[in-house]
């Protein structure tokens, strides 16, 4: 029995790093910073594990191994360490937005259920295999069910983490049994032999099942309607940067393994989703799933009058885009499914952090951001940043995104004429969407401020706050930075 | 059919029905440890001895007595605010669930798929899966003892009493006190040199 | 009599499944709900080791011990999180979490 432990541990070397931050950070608040401040506390924390994660991706950045653990439990290559950055990255954007806010008294608690939960989504990145799977998605899970309920003042957090937990543990038991059926049909735990095993035999209903059930676990994880219900109390409950970070990294690692589970896993099993001739597969599951997530994200978003609950059906809506770019099921659309989740990120994860500035002067309702203008004149640009880009105007990364996702569907629609109607539906509701975007902006620009005391915002949070503007901005004039990376590493991998 | 089969999946399914329609909280919990123990059983039946003994230790053990904490935790007039009568969401529950049950059952009968059936189990002992966990599966483990400490933390920060922020200003008047009464001891200690 | 054979034991599997569902949905208390999430995961579990049996592979078996200790740590937030709520609010039902639909 010979099992080379040494090339499996430098393998997971950024995990390591990222797991031994987390204890750290724990470590560092009991010994060092029980008696200071909230505030500095938090920004030393916050420093902690921005060092750790930068450290985490510098080395993947240097070392370019790649790596196959036995029956695919953990796999490295490009593509996997491209997306293991970007979620680190995140990670460290969350923790400074967590500075503005003071939520808890247990940092030391706070920061390392953060960095475990970062480290779930880095095994979940890597994994190709059921049980991996499984396993890191429920580490990732359980981290965030705790974060949400980590406001104990507030009688939201506990019914938003209890909501959460509910309909994610439904999602568990939906994924496990979906699961566990396809393992039983092939015999298989990892996704390459599966999709072996599978090869033409992928009309039985027994499949078919596993496959359906498999496809609503994770709709429930990346809240695609009609499994959405939990995400907007969710969002509204937590606290703001456990928001973002839901809405960030959570998504992102979301939608990459499903993309790897639907790619990979079940390869030609297609299906098409054209209405005229349908084939069973998972193409027209997930096209029914995009287009409910489109029409009722964007039109429930409407009349909301928490910002909070808009960004969130606002998330339901982007989900459904993201959909799109899966249902494309070719490398192009894998690419464009990247840039768009990861530019939709850093845009969601601004805006919350305006909104945690925000929140500290009264409440999320959309009418304590009246006259912020005045009040907090850069804040106020970089939100209008964020919200032009979440409504898809022309020069911001959000408008790549889109237009990305809408033309790899197209092209494929060329050949089948299968997804062009799903594409007119989502350019129409983003067009709905952009009314509920400048209803924000028309509070922040237009409408007059009843409380005219200058917002004060720390420093760290307010130099991340402007850094993924101006992220946004050049990410969206010079889509290439991005999009050359993620072609770059899809060729390699 | 074996006989032992049939009474342990009869036994199982009718407790799970038992436990999903009773309305006293306790007796819903006794008949999930029932449902709990006729599963580790079926594991037993199924050569699977040690995930049935886990099964047995960590569900009838551990959850069972943690849930029935819960219950006596949580407990007030609960019984008569489940009310039972014929509500959209059982509606919408009933037919969600025969759905399911309808799609799933008739999957299994018309499957075609499914892998020739081994006469032989598999061999299995304790030995072999603790080989199997520490070389192969050794990440898994890894990830499951991050999990484990996610949970364990995370529960204790959930349950544990904050103080409400009018408790602190009262400590801290508690805390002032002393200095409060200070004074007086002054005055009664002038007062006995006197 | 046929031999009892992976069928008998996935349609137990899959009746145990659908009765989780039905008390997740139709129940109103907290617990109750929770218990049928975890009745949902034994059910996947049933037939993951109905699977490793008769497959002959151990890999399934492997998968549900790792399923049973996340679902023992699930217990642990689950709870937690029901008595801290019961804490806030004197109540273990889904009808009162309802604060913030506005």
């Amino acid at each position: 029995m010979n099992f080379d432990y040494a090339q499996l541990f430098s393998a997971a070397i950024p995990e390591t790093v990222v797991v031994i931050t987390a204890f750290l950070a724990l470590l560092v608040d009991f010994i060092f910073l029980r008696n200071l401040p909230a505030r500095t506390r938090t920004s030393l924390l916050a420093t902690v594990t921005a060092v750790g994660c930068l450290s985490a991706i510098a080395w993947m950045g240097v070392s370019h191994s790649t790596y196959r653990l036995d029956d695919a439990i953990f796999v490295v290559n490009p593509m996997t360490q491209l997306v293991k950055q970007i979620i680190l990255a995140l990670t460290i954007f969350t923790a400074f937005i967590s500075v503005q806010t003071n939520f808890t008294r247990h940092l030391g608690e706070y920061f390392i259920l953060l960095l475990l939960a970062s480290a779930g989504m880095m095994f979940l990145v890597s994994a190709e295999n059921i049980l991996a799977i499984f396993l890191a998605l429920e580490l990732l899970s359980l981290s965030l069910y705790v974060l949400t309920a980590f406001n104990k003042q507030s009688v939201f957090s506990a019914e938003a983490a209890l909501k959460y937990f509910l309909f994610g543990g439904m999602s568990a038991a939906f994924t496990l049994f979906g699961l566990s059926l396809i393992y039983g049909v092939t015999g298989e735990m990892n996704l390459t032999a599966i999709a072996a095993k599978l090869a033409g035999k992928t009309t039985d209903p027994l499949f078919y099942v596993a496959l359906v059930m498999t496809v609503i676990g994770f709709g429930f994880k990346v809240a695609a309607a009609p499994f959405h219900m939990w995400a907007p109390d969710a969002y509204q409950g937590s606290p703001t940067p456990v928001t973002s970070f839901i809405a960030a990294g959570s998504k992102v690692a979301s939608f990459f393994i499903l993309a790897k589970i639907l790619f990979t896993g079940f390869a030609g099993a297609e299906g098409d989703a054209g209405w005229h001739h349908y084939i069973s597969g998972w193409t027209p599951v997930l096209a029914i799933l995009a287009a409910l997530s489109v029409i009722i994200g964007n039109l429930a978003a409407i009349s909301q009058k928490s910002v909070k609950r808009l960004l969130a059906y606002s998330a339901i809506a982007h989900g459904g885009y993201a959909l799109l770019g899966i249902l494309t099921a070719d490398q192009k659309g894998f690419a464009s499914l990247i840039y768009y989740v990861t530019t939709y990120a850093l845009t969601v994860i601004g805006a919350f952090g305006v909104v945690a500035v925000v929140e500290n002067y009264g409440g999320d309702k959309l009418s304590d951001f009246a006259g912020l203008s005045r009040r907090a004149p850069i804040l106020s640009a970089c939100m209008m940043v964020f919200m032009l880009s979440l409504a898809g105007i022309p020069p911001l990364a959000g408008f790549f995104g889109k237009f990305y996702v809408f033309t790899s569907a197209i092209q494929l629609g060329a050949k089948s004429l299968g997804l062009l109607w799903l594409v007119i539906l989502a350019i129409a509701m983003s067009a709905v969407s952009l009314y509920y975007y400048l209803q924000v902006l028309k509070q922040i620009y237009v409408v007059d401020a009843s409380d005219k005391t200058t917002v004060s915002v720390a420093l760290p949070t307010q130099f991340v706050i402007v850094a993924l503007a101006i992220a946004v901005v050049v990410l969206g004039c010079v889509p290439n930075l991005l999009v050359g990376k993620i072609l770059a590493a899809l060729s390699l991998g | 059919m074996d006989l032992a089969f049939i009474i342990i999946a009869v036994l199982t399914l009718a407790s799970a029905v038992a436990a999903m329609s009773l309305r006293n909280l306790v007796h819903c919990a006794l008949c999930m440890v029932m449902t709990f123990a006729g599963i580790a059983l079926t594991f037993l039946q199924l050569n699977a001895e040690f995930v049935g003994l886990a099964q047995l230790l960590v569900y009838v053990g551990a959850v069972a007595i943690l849930i029935v904490f819960a219950i006596l935790l949580t407990r007030s007039e609960d019984a008569k605010k489940e009310v039972r009568f014929v509500s959209s969401s059982t509606v919408v529950g009933f037919g969600v669930v025969a759905l399911v049950a309808v799609s799933l059952l008739a999957a299994i009968q018309h499957t075609q798929i499914l892998p020739p059936q081994s006469v032989v189990a598999p061999h299995v002992s304790v030995k072999r899966i603790g080989e199997q966990l520490m070389t192969n599966y050794v990440l898994p483990l890894e990830v499951i003892g991050l999990l484990l400490t996610a949970a364990m933390i995370g529960a204790v920060v959930i349950a544990m009493r904050e103080p409400d922020p009018a408790d602190s200003v009262d400590v801290q008047q508690r805390n002032g006190s002393p200095l409060k009464l200070d004074p007086d001891s002054k005055k009664t200690a002038v007062v006995a040199n006197e | 009599m046929k031999p009892v054979g992976l069928e008998h034991y996935l349609v137990v599997s899959g009746l145990l499944f659908c009765l989780g569902l039905w008390g997740v949905i139709v129940r109103r208390n907290l617990l109750i709900i929770y218990m049928s999430l975890e009745l949902m995961l034994n059910a996947a579990n049933l037939a993951l080791v109905a699977f490793s049996r008769f497959n002959n592979k151990l890999d399934g078996q492997v998968m549900v011990f790792f399923v049973i200790t996340v679902a023992a740590a699930e217990v642990a937030v689950g709870l937690a999180l029901i008595v801290a709520l019961y804490r806030k609010k004197q109540s273990a039902h889904v009808e009162d979490l309802t604060t913030m639909k506005s």
